[in-house]
């Protein structure tokens, strides 16, 4: 009996040493936590083995984090359908007064092509405090690609983008167009799959992305009220095949 | 701070504004939503993912116990799969009494679902009979996938397993792990410790070993039919196999020294075990039948143990401290081309290599400061990713069959046992099995 218990013994000394996960095992057998028993596993054979063949390698500084949950990711870019757009060709003079115009009067042409002079304009003199990305356009969710729209319709299609979840299992492609009308405080009051891609798991996605979709927190501008409460704005959802 | 409105007619202007405001302009007949092809179209990618939401309710027919086991079942093999998420069944409105197994695809949507679960069950001259369907509520209501399963009123559990598996391949084509088993170490009485088993989910424990005697590092045999371990009923720690049921083991691997550490060569044929025999550890092919040494791996003055066979063969991954700590290493199955591969801390152990097809992935017990947590690194891209962290002490991994999900020992406040989370890093874990545990290996998932 005793020389058994000194071979026990005796192996015991050798697991200790060389193998990490039987040494967790004979730890426990005498009730201690897991985590000292995990101290153990291999402290000991490192300190022996070291010495006899020891090669620096330096470890990382900082060990790889875990994922946090899904979060929200501003779109890279946002791509604007440029057909039906008419180009001024003649330069437009300027409003001779200053008071504001009833939504009804708006000269939309002459008010954009004043305001694409005045891009023109801050580009030239190379005016720094406009960010080239980021929020100073108007909308949290823009890059300076969305400063180039309307900053309200940016930031609608920022709280839709951020409605719109497409399962992991879903890696084939697609393209949907979603659309929406909101009252004139901003509240989405009516919403619809205009056209849907075949990919039921990405129909789905827009059809919840629309009814999800956060209101927004100020009125319809003036000049947008025609588009966006009476005829309703359009979003075009796209996926692209998984490898 | 300006308001939206400020900066609107600040901002209006560049031709995409032009686009926005002016492009709706006729473009829309009798107020409603623009037509296709025309209007206002903002483009919209790069999606955020989610799990699949899908709706396991409680069959409204049949055995109400039965039927309540079945949902319960299903919706935590959905839950842990690593594809979907169970929908809040409080959000459905009305009275499914109505729909039987078939679906109201308005009221599903308005529940946010995906994908909906129906079944009816029932038992007949002592058989249990399962009907169930699966709905894509955009699809309509027409089932997209039907399965009726027969079995004893004992096996709800193992065909709801089966038809999760359905479920999993239709959506991914590939099977779920439902149905699979983790063998692992437990205490036993005094100074002793036994391999059990137990249903991937938890049910089903049973005890492999039934000696007196320490019993540890369990490894399924890739039929599933067989665990190899650990063993020292006869002092020297052997290598014993066991039919997975339990029954008397056999001893294959008895010299000098010890023997551990076990890992199946993927067609069964094959043990990689550590061998001391020579003195220091060190991995060997030895046949699975009679223990016979086919080749020594390892050749070095370090310690050299716990192998794991990458799914194809080709591959052992393994420890050893040959440069200062243990790390992880990988070596062509014939022993050569044995290069580090772990180069994150100073400390890794326990690999486990992910049995899915074609994967160069391996998971493995890291130390980070006082604590221990579990990562996993792809050997082609070299990407970690963390799948434990500020959760206690965590630590043996072990991939399911698909790959998809982990399951590890673990210390943490919320209890100690075995907990299984997605091998993507994603969602929190699920305790399994209570109760401290060791030398977790996740058995294949059965033949349908």
């Amino acid at each position: 009996m005793a020389s058994a218990n000194l071979k026990v013994g005796g192996l015991v000394v050798t697991i200790l040493l060389h193998a990490g996960l039987v040494a967790v095992a004979l730890m426990h057998m005498g009730g201690d936590s897991a985590a000292d028993s995990s101290e153990s596993r291999f402290d000991s054979a490192v300190t022996i083995e070291a010495s006899l063949a020891f090669k620096e390698v330096k470890p990382k500084t900082r060990q790889p984090q875990k994922q946090k949950k899904e979060t929200f990711r501003p779109p890279e870019e946002q791509k604007i359908d440029t057909d039906d757009v008419v180009q001024p060709e003649e330069p437009i003079e300027k409003p001779k007064h200053k008071v504001k115009p009833k939504p009804e009067e708006i000269d939309i042409t002459k008010t954009l092509a004043k305001n694409r002079a005045q891009d023109d304009d801050l580009s030239s003199t190379g005016v720094e405090e406009v960010p080239k990305e980021g929020s100073a356009d108007g909308s949290k969710w823009g890059t300076e690609t969305d400063a180039k729209g309307h900053p309200y319709a940016a930031e609608l299609k920022g709280r839709i983008y951020s409605a719109w979840t497409v399962p992991t299992l879903e890696t084939g492609s697609g393209e949907a167009q979603g659309c929406v009308k909101l009252d004139e405080d901003g509240k989405i009051v009516d919403r619809h799959v205009k056209k849907k891609s075949g990919n039921a798991n990405l129909d789905r996605s827009v059809e919840l992305a629309l009814k999800q979709a956060p209101d927004m927190d100020e009125p319809v501008p003036d000049e947008l009220r025609s588009l966006i409460t009476e005829k309703g704005i359009c979003f075009r959802f796209t996926i692209e095949q998984e490898n | 701070m300006l308001s939206i409105h400020d900066r609107t007619r600040k901002l209006i202007g560049g031709a995409a504004a032009a686009l926005i405001v002016t492009g709706g302009f006729g473009l829309v007949a009798g107020g409603a939503l623009a037509q296709p092809g025309t209007g206002v179209v903002i483009d919209i990618n790069n999606p955020q993912r989610s799990k699949y939401p899908i709706a396991v309710p409680v069959a409204t027919s049949g055995d109400p116990q039965t039927g309540k086991v079945i949902a319960t079942v299903a919706s935590f093999d959905m839950k842990v799969s690593g594809w979907f998420k169970p929908v809040d069944l409080g959000s459905v409105a009305g009275d499914l009494k109505t729909e039987g197994v078939g679906v109201d695809t308005a009221r599903w949507k308005e529940a946010g679902a995906y994908g909906v679960i129906k079944y009816r069950s029932e038992v007949t001259g002592g058989r249990l009979t399962i009907d169930f369907k699966l709905y894509e509520v955009e699809k309509g209501d027409r089932a997209v996938l039907s399965r009726t399963y027969r079995g004893a009123p004992g096996d709800v559990r193992k065909l709801t397993h089966m038809w999760c598996n359905e479920v999993v391949k239709y959506f991914t084509g590939e099977p779920g792990f439902f149905g699979s088993r983790l063998a692992f170490s437990a205490k036993g009485g005094p100074r002793t410790k036994k391999v059990m088993a137990v249903d991937f989910d938890g049910y089903g424990a049973y005890s492999v070993t039934r000696n007196s005697s320490i019993n540890i590092l369990p490894a399924w045999s890739p039929s599933g039919g067989e665990i190899a371990f650990t063993s020292y009923m006869r002092a020297n720690p052997d290598v014993y196999i066991a039919s997975a049921g339990g029954g008397k083991p056999r001893r294959v691997s008895h010299y000098y020294g010890m023997n551990t550490g076990v890992a199946w060569s993927p067609d069964g044929s094959k043990l990689a075990v550590t061998l001391s025999k020579d003195g220091q550890p060190e991995v060997y092919i030895v046949s699975a039948s009679d223990g016979k040494i086919i080749r020594r791996l390892t050749n070095n003055r370090a310690i050299d143990s716990g192998a794991a066979w990458s799914p194809n063969g080709s591959e052992i991954a393994f420890v050893s401290d040959r440069e200062g700590g243990p790390q992880i290493f990988v070596m062509s199955a014939d022993g050569s081309n044995q290069r580090r591969v772990s180069m994150n801390g100073s400390y890794n152990t326990t690999p486990s290599w992910n049995p899915r097809k074609g994967a160069r992935q391996l998971a493995y017990t890291t130390r980070d400061g006082d604590t221990f947590d579990i990562v996993t690194l792809d050997l082609t891209s070299g990407k970690m990713v963390r799948i434990t962290q500020n959760e206690g002490v965590n630590e043996e991994p072990s991939f399911s069959p698909n790959g998809r999900a982990i399951a590890f020992a673990s210390h943490r406040p919320g209890g100690t046992g075995i907990y299984i989370a997605s091998a993507d890093g994603t969602g929190d874990a699920v305790m399994v099995w209570k109760g401290w545990s060791t030398s977790i290996d996740w058995g294949p998932t059965p033949a349908q």
